[in-house]
C-alpha cells in the first residue's frame, strides 16, 4: 500500500495560500471602495457668492468624489465654521491654484 | 569538521536590478504628465505634489490630508491604496515614486552616508497620524504643520517650479515661507549624507505602502536552504536592514539590492510553493 506524502513543505504552501488570499482580499476592498467613490460618493458644496446671501438662499451643489479631489488639488474647498463644505472661489474667479 | 559554506553572491545585480534608475526615470516620465492631461480628479500612488506644473495624478497624501481637514472620508484614496499596496506594496517607493527617484541620484554622489538604526523609520507613523490625519482633522488646512505645508516633495516639486515661473513672467514672485524653505535646505543637505532621508525618516505614504510588504502580491522571500548566514546581504541594504529574517518589514523600499544574494529571491501569490515531497517508490 502505498504511503501518504510527507508534507514537510506543507507550512510554506500555507504561507504561499495565505499571501495570496490576503492580497485578493485587500485588491478587491480596494477596488470596492474606488468604484463606490467614483460612482456613489458626492457631497454638498455651497458655492461662493459676492454678498451674504440670507440663509435660504445659499446656491449650493452637488459634487462627486473625483471632483472633490479635483478642487482641493487647487485649494479650491475649505469647511467654513458651520461645518459645511465651501468653495474658496466665485463664479468667474479662479482658485488659488497652489494649495500650499 | 564540516567546511563553512560558502556565501552565494552574485558579482553584480541582475539586469533587472541594475536598470532601476531607468525604469523610474520611465515612471517619472510618466507622473510628469508630458501629454497635459492633468487627470487630477484621479488620485495618484506615488508622492508627486499635485500643485507641480508637471503632475499627471493627485498626491494620494495631499488628498488624505484634505479630506481629513474636510472631514470627508477619502474613498478613492483609500481605495487606490488598498490596490496598488495589495498588488506590490512596497515596490512602488524602489521603482515608482519620483521623489525617491531624486533622493537615488542624489544618493550616487560619493558623500559618506549616516546609517541611522532602522526603527528611526517607524517615525514616519509619527507624521502619517500627526501631519496628514489629526492635525488637518483637528486644526484644518491652514495649520503650519499641516502635511503640504511642511512637505520637501511640494517644496522641490511646486514651489520652486511656480517661483521660477512668477519670477520669469515678472509677477511679484512672493514665494514660500521661511518654515518651507528651511525644510527645503535641510532635505536638500540630508539627501546626501543620508540614503533617501525623507523615505526613511518621514514619508508617510512610505509608512502605508510599508505595512503592505508583509500581505502584497508580489514580494521577497529568503530561501533558507541556501541562506549561509553570512550577512552580506545586510551590508548590501540600503535602509539598514537584516533582509534575510527582515523581509516583509514596513521600511523595506524594495530596491532588491538584497536579491543578489541567491537566497533571496522575488516571489509572487501565483509563483509555485513547496509542496508535498512525493511518495516514496514501491
Amino acid at each position: 500500500m502505498a504511503q501518504r506524502p510527507r508534507v514537510t513543505g506543507r507550512r510554506r504552501f500555507r504561507g504561499g495560500a495565505r499571501q495570496t488570499v490576503l492580497a485578493a482580499i485587500l485588491v478587491a476592498a480596494g477596488a470596492a471602495l474606488v468604484i463606490y467613490g467614483v460612482a456613489v460618493h458626492s457631497r454638498t458644496v455651497l458655492l461662493k457668492q459676492a454678498e451674504p446671501p440670507a440663509a435660504e438662499a445659499e446656491k449650493t451643489i452637488q459634487e462627486s468624489e473625483p471632483a472633490l479631489i479635483r478642487e482641493i488639488t487647487v485649494g479650491g474647498l475649505r469647511r467654513n465654521p458651520a461645518g459645511k463644505l465651501e468653495r474658496t472661489y466665485g463664479e468667474g474667479e479662479t482658485p488659488s491654484l497652489c494649495p500650499t | 569538521m564540516a567546511a563553512m559554506a560558502e556565501p552565494r553572491i552574485r558579482p553584480k545585480p541582475s539586469r533587472f536590478v541594475r536598470g532601476r534608475l531607468w525604469i523610474q526615470a520611465a515612471f517619472l516620465l510618466v507622473w510628469l504628465d508630458p501629454l497635459a492631461l492633468r487627470l487630477h480628479n484621479i488620485c495618484g500612488s506615488v508622492y508627486h505634489c499635485y500643485a507641480c506644473p508637471l503632475a499627471l495624478f493627485a498626491c494620494p497624501v495631499g488628498v488624505l490630508a484634505n479630506f481629513s481637514a474636510l472631514h470627508v472620508v477619502p474613498f478613492i484614496a483609500i481605495g487606490t491604496l488598498l490596490v496598488v499596496g495589495g498588488v506590490v506594496g512596497g515596490f512602488v517607493c524602489g521603482w515608482a515614486c519620483p521623489f525617491g527617484f531624486l533622493q537615488d541620484l542624489v544618493a550616487k554622489v560619493p558623500v559618506p552616508k549616516v546609517r541611522l538604526p532602522s526603527w528611526t523609520g517607524y517615525f514616519r507613523y509619527a507624521v502619517l497620524a500627526g501631519l496628514v490625519i489629526a492635525v488637518p482633522y483637528f486644526f484644518g488646512e491652514a495649520h503650519p504643520l499641516f502635511i503640504c505645508r511642511v512637505c520637501p516633495a511640494g517644496a522641490v516639486e511646486a514651489g520652486v517650479p511656480n517661483l521660477v515661473r512668477e519670477a520669469a513672467a515678472g509677477g511679484s514672485a512672493a514665494g514660500m515661507s521661511t518654515l518651507k524653505w528651511t525644510i527645503l535646505v535641510l532635505f536638500a543637505v540630508a539627501m546626501f549624507v543620508k540614503f533617501r532621508p525623507w523615505c526613511s525618516l518621514f514619508c508617510p505614504l512610505g509608512a502605508i505602502f510599508g505595512v503592505f510588504n508583509r500581505f502584497s502580491a508580489v514580494f521577497l522571500r529568503a530561501n533558507p536552504k541556501k541562506c549561509v548566514q553570512c550577512g552580506a546581504c545586510r551590508k548590501m541594504c540600503p535602509v539598514n536592514l537584516a533582509p534575510e529574517r527582515q523581509l516583509a518589514d514596513p521600511l523595506c523600499i524594495r530596491c532588491m539590492e538584497c536579491t543578489r544574494c541567491e537566497a533571496i529571491e522575488v516571489k509572487t501569490a501565483f509563483s509555485r510553493t513547496e509542496r508535498a515531497d512525493p511518495a516514496p517508490a514501491e
